[in-house]
């Protein structure tokens, strides 16, 4: 269990080494000038001069390849052109706030998804089986940008209950100090005390975390119960029946923990999506998290963020498969 | 009253084509304590039966059109599937499935399915309690050392002890009738015949009623009382088990004992002609890479020293248990695997790692027929094309000329031309194997190799195949390897027998010395754990106890000691080499002479 | 002639019974209908529309952000181009992107597939390596960063897109492959002593290649997702282009006030991702040997 543990950490370094190759790629190869867009169209020619010394564009390829590893190795993802601050500074001042809409996504995909999907294999064919999977199916088909702006309109102008956008109201800014322990708003109020901040703060956070948990909440429903249809099929499942084994221990002990694996693989690959979704969404709810950033960063052409982003965020997905592959592992089938 | 009952049942399925009866049966009546053998093949609907009873069909697409199912008395088919559960599921009627790997949940452990099978009967029972009655039931199944099988999942048990398993949970909640659908298919025959001797020793302690669920004959003779011959989803035949053997009524009846009948059927001779085929100390070994394990360089002796000689016209048959090497030792001898050691010689000519064109020559002249048609023939080409490949490799002909010899070929095996513009999924099972015996005459070979030909086709067509080659065989003069694990169909065509055991020839001889008068123990355990029709109840039946060892792992010395009757202390330190008997025969067996003089 | 209907028969007979699967199911049904008629619209888009002139640069300052009416079924937009208009024609623009990424990803990820299914080794070590990275990536951001750096423009987008979708169809394929050498023919091949060539490309690959068409082709609905995302976030289609998430995002300046300038092309994305989605379950289920084989 240890060795393939430590070999699958292994093997994903490795292809974190890649990943970080073909960023370089992205940033170094593809631009046919890279200085350009480090010192802008109307840079003059010194300028431009300047920043191929800046940017290390004098030194031959693989020259560049190894101090841009050397950087990355000390956390250098070097610095944004719009605040000429480092990359990973700015990152790490807004991942709080998306790590805080994540988590909470991530926890509804996993409390409904999966009692979704479950149901919805116990009730194949029936009525309840048909709405869920609609709604399973309708979940992953909708646009999340677009489905940010419905809410919006509806919760916000129509019904005027809930805000339209921000982590906290204008005045609680002004009248109040932000509790700062984890940097997650919600668990920093709740562990001071500040239940009238978390209560803003709460009604912040609904619209934006519906809106990004829509579709990891269809995608795991839909997986959970085509895992679960799968292991119902089963020869042991029927043969449980004919040692009169009841349903529902069949169903909760049996089913569920045979698809146990590929519901976490799922999970995982629906916290990728997620992630992704988090960025278009931010930008909508004006939520201060990395997604408003790269939306910045994308349209003033920020490539140093966009890169140490991309960077990030794969960093973070590899990590998740790894969590994920590691839990697969406990399955004794995977003989270890 | 009967104990068990069944009148009018009637069941369709529902596809695309419409609605399909597969099973009609008008009277069926098991009485307590009678065992009822229910015979008959694959798509037959014994399966479709067995779990229409349980209420455990899956509807749709199965309909359960009309019909009762009596269990003393009580209506089975009218009551819900809570009932079913609550009252008749695994405290009246259990189930015993055919395959054990698949109906055990392989992320739990034994003990730990076997005592939720017992709190389902009885609440209140506590830990310790139900533990305690786990291994008792697992002494009951005849499982040594059942407290350390409790703790194991299902992978970590052999076949064999799986199948125990299985029958100790049918038992667990005192099912006092059992419905066990085909409990020894996919075990080995040295292993079949101590699981069907197990079944009857329980029943016969316990007091149950047994539905024996079986594809042929030869092990219902042995085991029931009654017999009912289940065809295109009716009873065409029902009897007393001796009076149905001695007396058959139909013509089905009649083919399926045939089948099974080993001693009517004898290979034609052949005058030994010269040598055709020399297999020299032939070694085929594989690296076992176990990337999760680590484990330290390991290999599978997948053929260990094999060394035979084939002369023309002969049929060599190739018999011995699942995983004994017989398919890997064909597939090295026709070069789809690179021997590790040994030579192969073909018409005197070196036969593997000759350069492109010595082997091209050789792949020529020996062709295969592989077990299961369907797979063998690609199901995205047209008969004619897939008749033609050999064709098209080794001859150089138009279009018009290779169809005439496609349409040629395929009338030698009896299928029409118009077969031709056909795709194999068209075809039965029976006309896809006859296919593929056409492209592999394609070539002209002179040695053709026979794996499992009839094994999974229906026993009408098994019977014409049979006469197919026979005939094919006459008139081109071929020769044969022929691998089988039904003794009837080795009987039928082969007149050399080669006995395989983890990797290893134990006896070779001519067929008629070998079966009249097996030498090895090996021989003779495999021989006497396959029921023939004359076994007449289960004593008569040897089983061999202990599981197959690991190829991975042989016991040192002679690998098959720890299972022989005759075994001695010299056996478990000294390798035994084959050993000349005269006429052609070998053993490898360290007691071989006396063993061959009484 | 009869030869021919012989050689069609098993692909009508194979079709009959996935109709009446696919009929079993009424909300898929439903769903095809839905895209056939979403396809037919967007081949005969020019001619369908109401206002041709407003797919391009028309504009009719007089009668911006009207909401819907009698004229304007989805209302206007700043320029008073009429929404409904630009929304059906918005579908070929998407149908005929996604098509062409996926055919892209199809070009790069089949010969890949095979090459390493085939061949195993190191290639295919070498392969499926590089599949791992490309797939580490979570989906989206590679093509943000690509189309970022690249320049924003569709078939930048569409580029982009591809170039982060192939390693899918690879994997898929490369299952395909190993488990389909391993068949009797591919053996009974190799025992005639056809070449190896030929064993791949006539045995292996037409035998594998059936589910990676019709994965890709479930994929298209998703394509379209990816494509809108880059589109609103300013890096797919440029102005003028009727495209869905452009609109959105050019419908935000107006947003909540003018709300029917976002929401119909949000309504069209979700209809043509859902008829697509809803459709491959049902295919997926078709094709589960489960369902299939009795």
């Amino acid at each position: 269990m240890l060795k393939y543990i430590i070999k699958r950490i292994l093997s994903s370094i490795i292809v974190l080494l890649g990943v970080i190759t073909i960023t370089f790629f992205i940033a170094r190869v593809i631009p046919s000038n890279p200085e350009v867009k480090w010192a802008g169209q109307r840079a003059t020619q010194e300028q431009l001069e300047a920043a191929r010394i800046e940017l290390g564009l004098d030194k031959s390829l693989p020259e560049q390849y190894v101090i841009y590893l050397r950087d990355l190795l000390h956390g250098n993802l070097g610095m944004s052109l719009n605040t000429h601050q480092p990359v990973a500074t700015e990152l790490k001042r807004y991942m709080p706030a998306t790590l805080e809409l994540v988590l909470l996504a991530f926890l509804l995909a996993v409390l409904i998804g999966i009692p979704l999907g479950i149901y919805s294999a116990k009730k194949k064919d029936k009525m309840l089986d048909h709405v869920s999977r609609f709604f399973s199916i309708g979940a992953v088909s909708l646009p999340t940008f677009w489905v940010a702006l419905f809410l919006q309109l509806i919760f916000y102008k129509s019904l005027s209950l809930l805000p339209i956008g921000g982590r906290i109201s204008v005045e609680a800014t002004i009248f109040q100090s932000m509790p700062k322990i984890t940097g997650l708003l919600l668990l920093d109020c709740l562990l001071t005390g500040n239940f009238a901040l978390m209560g803003d703060a709460f009604r912040h956070i609904i619209l934006p975390c519906i809106t990004i948990s829509l579709y990891p909440i269809g995608l795991v429903a839909r997986m959970t119960r085509s895992a679960l249809l799968e292991i119902l099929g089963e020869d042991y499942i029927t043969a449980g029946h004919s040692y009169g084994l009841r349903d529902s221990k069949m169903l909760w002990k049996y089913a569920l923990k045979n698809s146990l694996g590929t519901t976490a693989t799922d999970v995982a690959l629906s916290m990728g999506y997620t992630l992704t979704d988090t960025f278009l969404v931010e930008a909508i709810f004006s939520w201060p998290g990395i997604g408003s950033y790269i939306a910045n960063a994308v349209t003033s052409l920020d490539y140093p963020a966009i890169i140490g982003v991309t960077l990030f965020g794969a960093c973070c997905y590899i990590i998740l498969n790894l969590l994920a592959d590691i839990i697969i592992a406990s399955d004794p089938r995977v003989r270890l | 009253m009967a104990y068990f009952e069944i009148n009018n049942l009637h069941i369709t399925h529902k596809s695309y084509e419409g609605e399909k009866d597969v099973l009609q049966i008008d009277h069926l009546e098991i009485q307590r304590g009678e065992t009822y053998g229910l015979v008959g093949e694959s798509g037959q609907g014994k399966t479709v039966l067995a779990l229409a009873v349980q209420q455990l069909l899956a509807c749709p697409p199965g309909k359960i059109v009309s019909g009762e199912v009596l269990l003393d008395g009580q209506d089975l088919l009218k009551l819900n599937q809570k009932q079913m559960q609550r009252s008749i599921r695994g405290s009246k009627m259990a189930m015993i499935f055919q395959d054990p790997m698949s109906c055990l949940n392989p992320v739990f452990t034994v003990g730990s399915i076997m005592t939720d099978v017992l709190h389902t009967r009885r609440q209140g029972l506590g830990r310790k309690e139900a533990t305690r009655e786990a291994v008792s039931l697992l002494q009951e199944v005849k499982l040594a050392d059942a407290e350390s099988i409790l703790s194991k999942y299902p992978h970590q048990l052999s076949g064999g002890q799986r199948q125990r398993v299985i029958i100790a949970l049918a038992l667990a909640c005192g099912a006092e009738f059992l419905i066990a659908d085909e409990p020894t298919r996919n075990l080995d025959v040295t292993i079949q015949a101590s699981i069907l001797k197990l079944l009857k020793e329980l029943q016969l302690k316990r007091g149950m009623t047994v539905l024996f669920i079986a594809n042929n004959l030869s092990l219902v003779s042995a085991f029931c009382d009654r017999v009912g011959i289940l065809y295109g989803g009716r009873i065409i035949e029902e009897n007393d088990t001796a009076a149905l053997i001695q007396n058959p009524q139909q013509e089905y009846t009649r083919v399926l004992l045939e089948a099974v009948n080993t001693e009517s059927r004898i290979a034609d001779p052949v005058e030994s002609g010269e040598e055709l085929l020399r297999v020299d100390h032939l070694k085929k070994y594989f690296d076992i890479n176990d990337d999760i394990k680590h484990q330290k360089h390991l290999c599978l002796k997948a053929v260990d020293d094999v060394s035979f000689t084939l002369n023309k016209g002969e049929v060599l048959g190739i018999v011995g248990e699942s995983g004994c090497g017989k398919s890997t030792l064909v597939n090295t001898i026709l070069n789809l695997f690179e021997p590790t050691e040994g030579e192969v010689w073909f018409e005197g000519q070196q036969a593997l790692g000759g350069g492109k064109k010595g082997g091209n020559a050789f792949k020529k002249n020996v062709q295969i027929v592989f077990q299961d048609p369907y797979w063998s023939l690609n199901p995205r080409w047209l008969i004619k094309d897939i008749v033609a490949e050999p064709i098209e490799v080794y001859e150089h002909l138009g279009e018009a000329e290779k169809l005439t010899r496609v349409k040629e070929l395929l009338a030698m095996v009896g299928i029409g031309e118009d077969a031709c513009y056909k795709y194999p999924h068209e075809f039965s099972g029976g006309q896809r194997q006859r296919i593929a015996i056409a492209r592999s005459l394609a070539s002209q070979p002179k040695l053709v190799v026979l794996d499992e030909p009839t094994s999974s086709i229906d026993v009408f067509s098994q019977e014409q195949i049979l006469a197919l080659i026979k005939d094919l065989k006459k008139r081109f003069g071929l020769t044969n390897i022929l691998i089988s694990h039904d003794l009837g169909v080795v009987h039928e065509l082969a007149n050399k027998i080669a006995v395989m055991y983890l990797g290893k020839i134990v006896e070779f001889g001519s067929a008629e010395d070998v079966f009249r008068h097996p030498i090895h123990p090996y021989t003779r355990a495999l021989f006497d754990s396959i029921p023939t029709l004359t076994t007449r109840g289960m004593d008569a039946l040897k089983t061999l106890e202990g599981q197959i060892p690991s190829p991975i792992n042989p016991p040192p010395g002679c690998a098959f000691h720890e299972r022989c009757a005759y075994a001695c202390d010299k056996c478990s330190q000294c390798a035994p080499q084959p050993e000349d008997m005269g006429g052609g025969r070998m053993v490898s067996c360290l007691r071989a002479r006396e063993l061959a003089e009484g | 002639m009869n030869n021919l209907i012989q050689t069609l028969k098993p692909r009508i007979e194979s079709f009959r019974e996935s109709m009446y699967l696919l009929a079993r199911n009424k909300l898929s049904l439903l769903a095809l209908i839905v895209l056939v008629l979403l396809v037919l619209s967007a081949i005969f888009a020019k001619v369908l529309i109401p206002y041709p002139q407003d797919i391009a640069d028309a504009s009719h300052i007089e009668i911006k952000l009207q909401p819907p009416s009698a004229e304007h079924w989805m209302g206007t937009d700043e320029l008073g181009r009429d929404i409904f208009s630009r929304v059906v024609y918005g579908a070929r623009v998407s149908l005929s992107s996604a098509l062409g990424a996926v055919g892209l990803s199809l070009l790069i990820g089949i010969p890949l597939g095979a090459i390493a299914g085939s061949f195993g080794g190191w290639v295919d070590n070498v392969i499926m390596r590089l599949t791992d990275i490309f797939l580490s990536f979570p989906p989206l951001l590679l093509a943000i960063a690509m189309v970022a750096i690249m320049g924003s423009g569709l078939n930048n987008a569409i580029l982009a897109i591809s170039l982060s979708w192939w390693p899918w169809y690879t994997r898929l394929l490369r299952g395909q492959a190993i488990s389909v050498k391993e068949r009797k023919f591919v053996q009974a091949a190799e025992t005639i002593g056809t070449s190896r060539l030929k064993i791949i490309f006539k045995h292996i690959i037409p035998n594998c290649i059936s589910p990676v068409i019709v994965q890709a082709s479930m994929d298209i609905g998703g394509v379209i997702l990816t494509l809108a995302s880059l589109s609103f976030l300013g890096l797919g289609a440029q102005l003028p282009t009727p495209e869905w998430g452009l609109m959105i995002s050019m419908g935000r300046t107006y947003f909540p006030d003018k709300w029917w300038y976002c929401i119909f092309p949000g309504v069209a994305i979700f209809i043509t991702v859902l008829c697509f989605n809803l459709l491959g379950d049902a295919i997926r289920e078709i094709l589960d040997p489960k369902t299939r084989k009795k």
